[in-house]
C-alpha cells in the first residue's frame, strides 16, 4: 500500500532500527553458504494461536505461524509496505471503488490436489459471510461484501456495497487466506481449526494445543514465492512451534538449544532486560522490525467521572513520562509512540509536539479541572476522590510491565489510580461495559482503518472501541477514509484524523513496538513481510 | 461441687506447662526457628522504622540495580529498594496469617465444640458442610473466592481464613469427644453445669494445646497462600508490597536480575518453615503422652 518514497520520510530512529536489522540479517546470511535441504527448525512462541484457521481466528498468532508458509494469500505486502502479487497476477478496482476484479495465478495447486481457482476464491469469502460460519477478523476485513462473480476459471470480482480502500491491504494480512473447498467443505469447524489445507510451502501436520504446532514440507509445492529467492519445494523437512508463555523461560529455550528461534514482543510480560540479557550472548542474531497497526495504546473511558473531562484525561497524557518507562521497561522493544497510529504506518511527526511529559502543566489542568489537591495526596472535587481504575489484563503471569509504572505517576500527581487485574474474560466484560478508566490495547494492522476498530461508534460495547468514544465529526472522517482511494489524499485524511483524535485525548499513546525475532546463527533464509510474520520457504539450518 | 471438678485437670497444670516449656526449649530447631519468626514479627511491628527508603516511591532511573551498598537487596522494575519492599511485605504476610487463622479459629472452633458436644444430627449436619469445604483442595478454593470477592487484602483474608476452617472445627470436635465423656466433666454436668459453662471452663481449656498447635502450623498455611495469592496477582494490590507480589514481578527477570525473586522466595521459605518447626516442637512439647512419658 505504502510506496517506496515514504520510507524516506520515515524518521531517524526508525531508519536506524531497520538499518541495524538490515546489518544484523546480512550478518546473520552472510556466511553466504549454500542452503542445506532438510533438517527440522524448532521455534518457541508466546502464545497458542487457539485456531489455525485463518478465517476463524482473531488472533495474531494465527498469521504468524501460517500466513506465509501454508494458507496463502492474493496479495503479498513486502517488508516496504508494498502490494505485490501472490496468487493473484494483476488486480483492478472499479472507478466507484466498489468491485475489485483479481486474476489469478494457473499453476496453484491446494496441497490436498484441489485446484486454485475463481471458485475457490469466491467459496474461501462466502464462507467467511456465511450465517453459520463463526469467523474471526476475516469478517472485519469483508465489511459491506455483497458477493463475488467468476468471470472465468481464473478470474474473480468481488463487490462491496460501499467504496472500500482498505481491502487490497486486508488482502495481504492473513485473515484472507486461501483455505481448500475441497477439504474444508468435509472439515467440522474444530477439525478446520486443527488442519485448515493451504496451498503454500508447507502443510499442518500435528497440532497439540499449549504444546506445540508440526509444520511440514509440502513436496508437491512447486512455485517461487513473491519474497523468495528459490523455485521449488521449502529446503526445511519441518518447523516445529514450541508454546512457552514464559518469556523468560522462552529465551533460556534459546540458550539451551531446545529452539533455535524465538519471538519477543513487548505487549505481553516481555520487558527489555530479556532482550539486553540474550543482545549479551554472541551466540545469537537479533531481527527487530517496527510493527505497523495502533501505537500500544492505554484506552480513556471518556464516558465515566473522572475521564469523561477532556481536560483531566489531557492531564493524564501531560503526567505519564512514557520516555523514562519505555527506556526502563522496554527498552529495545519500541520506542514513545507520538499519534495512536505506529509510525511506521502512519509516519506523522508533527504528532509528536502533543503532549510532551510536563507534570506540573497536568497540575494545572487538572485544577483548573476543580480537582484540588486533598488529603493523603489524592486530589478531590465536591468530595469524592480523583479515582481512576486500570482494566488491566492478567491471565495468570502478573500484569503488563508498565501498569505500575503509569499508576506510580499518576499517584504522584494526585490520582487515586488503582489496577483491576483479571483474567481475559471478565476483563473483555468491563471493556465492553465501559466500566473502568483504562484499558491496554495493541492491534496489528497493516491499514490506518485500524482506528475505525477503536473509535468508531459502531464498536461501542464490541471490539475495540473501549474508550466508549462517539463523536459524529470523527464518525465522518473515518467513513471518508475508508472510502478515499487516493493515497496521498487517504494519508492526509488520517493524520488530520490522529490529530483530532489526540486533541480529544482518547488515549495514551504509550509505544510504537518493534516485533523482534531472535535466532541462532545457524538458522538462515527467514523472510519476514510487513506485518513481521516470518517465512520459511527459504529458510535452512547449518549444522 | 463444680469447683473440685474443675480444679481436678488443672491441679497439675503449671507443673505440666512448665515441663512442656521445657521440651519445647530443648528442642534443636525451637530457638533458629523462633529467631526467624521472631525477626519476621519485628520487621512486620517496626516497619516504619526499619525499612530504608519508602516501599512503594523508586526512580525509574534507579530500575533494577543489582545489590549494592546503596540498595542491599537491588531495587526492582521500578527503582524501588528491594530491602524496604521486603520489610513492608512482611507486615501483609504476617497479618495474613494472624488475621485469617483469627477468622478460622473464630468460626472453626464454636463449629467443632458444638458438633463435639452436641452430637447427633447438629453433628451430622456440622460435619458434612465442613467435609465438604474439605473436599475441594485448599489453594483451588481460596484462589476461587478470592476470585470471586475481587482481587485485594481484605478478600485474600477471607478466603483463605474459610478454607482453614475445616482443620479447627474437626480438631476441635475430636478433643470434646475425647474429654466429654471424662469425671470432671460428668461432675460438672452432674453439679448442675450449664452447657456453656462446661464447654468454656472444662473442655476448651483441656483442647486448647493441639488447637494452638493447629493455629502455628495454619500460620503458616496462610502465609504461603497469601503468597500465592498475591503471586497469582489476587491478593494485595499494587503499589502495596507483598512476598508474593514481590515473586511475581521477579519472574519476569530471573535471568537477568535473579535477586528480585530470590529475596521475597527466602523470606518466604523461612518463615513459613520457622511457623512450621515450632508448631512440631509446640506438638511434641504439648503432647500428653510425652507429658506422662517425663512424669514416669
Amino acid at each position: 500500500m505504502r510506496g517506496r518514497s515514504e520510507r524516506g520520510r520515515r524518521s531517524r530512529w526508525l531508519g536506524g532500527v531497520c538499518a541495524a536489522a538490515t546489518i544484523l540479517l546480512l550478518a546473520g546470511a552472510g556466511a553466504g553458504a549454500a542452503p542445506v535441504p532438510g533438517g527440522t527448525l524448532t521455534i518457541g512462541l508466546d502464545v497458542d494461536p487457539t485456531t489455525l484457521d485463518p478465517h476463524q481466528s482473531a488472533a495474531a498468532a494465527t498469521y504468524l505461524v501460517g500466513s506465509l508458509n501454508v494458507n496463502e494469500s492474493l496479495l503479498y505486502q513486502g517488508p516496504d509496505g508494498k502490494l505485490l502479487p501472490w496468487l493473484a497476477t494483476r488486480y483492478a478496482v472499479s472507478p466507484d471503488g466498489r468491485t475489485f476484479t483479481f486474476t489469478l495465478r494457473q499453476d496453484v495447486r491446494f496441497s490436498d490436489g484441489a485446484p486454485f481457482d475463481a471458485d475457490a476464491v469466491k467459496w474461501n469469502f462466502d464462507r467467511i459471510v456465511n450465517p453459520n460460519f463463526r469467523p474471526g477478523g476475516s469478517l472485519n476485513a469483508l465489511v459491506g461484501y455483497t458477493g463475488a462473480t467468476v468471470v472465468d476459471s481464473h478470474t474473480v470480482q468481488i463487490h462491496f456495497k460501499d467504496p472500500y480502500a482498505p481491502f487490497l491491504s486486508y488482502l495481504a494480512v492473513g485473515t484472507l487466506g486461501m483455505v481448500s473447498p475441497k477439504t474444508t467443505a468435509t472439515q467440522t469447524l474444530a477439525a478446520a481449526s486443527r488442519a485448515p489445507v493451504g496451498s503454500g510451502a508447507f502443510t499442518f501436520s500435528e497440532y497439540v494445543t499449549a504444546d506445540h504446532i508440526t509444520m511440514v514440507r509440502n513436496p508437491a509445492f512447486n512455485r517461487r514465492e513473491p519474497w523468495s529467492d528459490h523455485q521449488g519445494p521449502a529446503y526445511l523437512d519441518r518447523v516445529v512451534w514450541k508454546i512457552v508463555p514464559e518469556s523468560e523461560t522462552r529465551s533460556i529455550t534459546l540458550s539451551s538449544g531446545e529452539t533455535q528461534m524465538i519471538y519477543i514482543l513487548g505487549y505481553g510480560t516481555t520487558t527489555g532486560s530479556i532482550l539486553s540479557q540474550l543482545q549479551k550472548n554472541s551466540q545469537v542474531i537479533t531481527d527487530a522490525y517496527p510493527f505497523p497497526g495502533s501505537a500500544y495504546l492505554w484506552l480513556i473511558n471518556v464516558r465515566k467521572p473522572p475521564t469523561d473531562d477532556v481536560r483531566v484525561r489531557q492531564a493524564i497524557l501531560y503526567a505519564v513520562n512514557r520516555r523514562a518507562i519505555i527506556a526502563a521497561i522496554y527498552r529495545g522493544l519500541g520506542q514513545p509512540a507520538c499519534g495512536y497510529v505506529s509510525h511506521v504506518l502512519l509516519p506523522d511527526p508533527a504528532a509528536c509536539a502533543y503532549y510532551p511529559y510536563d507534570p506540573r502543566k497536568a497540575g494545572q489542568l487538572l485544577d483548573e479541572a476543580g480537582w484540588k489537591m486533598g488529603p493523603n495526596h489524592v486530589r478531590q472535587k465536591d468530595g469524592k476522590p480523583l479515582q481512576v481504575v486500570v482494566n488491566s489484563l492478567n491471565s495468570g503471569g502478573g500484569d503488563l510491565p508498565d501498569i505500575q509504572p503509569v499508576q506510580s505517576q499518576l499517584l504522584e500527581l494526585g490520582f487515586d489510580a488503582r489496577i483491576k487485574s483479571q483474567a481475559f474474560g471478565a476483563r473483555t466484560q468491563d471493556n465492553f461495559t465501559c466500566a473502568d478508566t483504562f484499558s491496554t490495547i495493541f492491534l496489528r494492522a497493516n491499514d490506518p482503518d485500524t482506528l475505525y476498530a477503536l473509535f468508531g461508534s459502531p464498536n461501542i460495547g464490541s471490539n475495540f472501541n473501549w474508550s466508549c468514544f462517539s463523536d459524529p465529526e470523527i464518525d465522518r472522517m473515518l467513513a471518508e477514509g475508508r472510502s478515499t482511494q487516493d493515497l496521498a489524499k487517504r494519508r492526509a485524511l488520517y493524520i488530520q484524523l490522529d490529530h483530532a483524535l489526540l486533541d480529544r485525548a482518547v488515549a495514551i499513546p504509550m509505544m510504537d513496538e518493534l516485533a523482534v525475532w531472535v535466532r541462532r546463527p545457524t538458522v538462515q533464509g527467514v523472510r519476514y513481510n510487513y506485518l513481521v510474520y516470518p517465512a520459511f520457504g527459504d529458510a535452512y539450518v547449518t549444522r | 461441687m463444680a469447683d473440685l471438678a474443675a480444679s481436678a485437670p488443672s491441679a497439675s497444670a503449671g507443673r505440666a506447662h512448665g515441663r512442656a516449656w521445657r521440651r519445647f526449649w530443648r528442642s534443636r530447631l525451637a530457638i533458629p526457628c523462633a529467631i526467624v519468626a521472631g525477626c519476621a514479627i519485628l520487621s512486620a511491628a517496626g516497619a516504619g522504622y526499619l525499612a530504608p527508603s519508602s516501599p512503594i516511591r523508586g526512580e525509574l532511573s534507579d530500575a533494577l540495580q543489582a545489590p549494592s551498598w546503596a540498595h542491599w537487596l537491588g531495587t526492582d522494575d521500578l527503582g524501588r529498594d528491594e530491602v524496604s519492599r521486603l520489610v513492608y511485605g512482611a507486615r501483609v504476610s504476617l497479618l495474613a496469617g494472624m488475621i485469617s487463622v483469627s477468622i478460622a479459629a473464630t468460626v472453626g472452633v464454636p463449629l467443632g465444640l458444638a458438633a463435639g458436644y452436641g452430637g447427633g444430627l447438629l453433628d451430622e449436619t456440622i460435619m458434612r458442610v465442613v467435609d465438604a469445604i474439605l473436599a475441594f483442595p485448599a489453594l483451588v478454593l481460596a484462589l476461587a473466592i478470592s476470585a470471586a470477592l475481587g482481587p485485594g487484602f481484605v478478600s485474600s483474608m477471607l478466603a483463605i481464613g474459610f478454607v482453614t476452617i475445616p482443620a479447627f472445627a474437626r480438631l476441635t470436635r475430636g478433643q470434646v469427644l475425647a474429654v466429654r465423656a471424662l469425671d470432671y466433666v460428668e461432675s460438672a454436668r452432674a453439679a448442675g453445669a450449664g452447657t456453656l459453662r462446661i464447654l468454656a471452663a472444662h473442655v476448651l481449656p483441656n483442647a486448647l494445646s493441639p488447637l494452638i498447635v493447629q493455629a502455628s502450623l495454619s500460620i503458616a498455611f496462610a502465609i504461603l497462600t497469601e503468597a500465592g495469592l498475591s503471586f497469582l496477582g489476587l491478593g494485595v494490590q499494587p503499589p502495596a508490597p507483598s512476598w508474593g507480589s514481590m515473586l511475581l514481578t521477579g519472574k519476569n527477570y530471573l535471568v537477568s536480575a535473579p535477586w528480585l525473586s530470590l529475596a521475597p522466595g527466602i523470606a518466604i521459605f523461612a518463615t513459613v518453615i520457622s511457623f512450621n518447626l515450632l508448631g512440631d516442637a509446640l506438638e511434641d512439647a504439648l503432647d500428653p503422652r510425652r507429658q506422662l512419658d517425663t512424669a514416669r
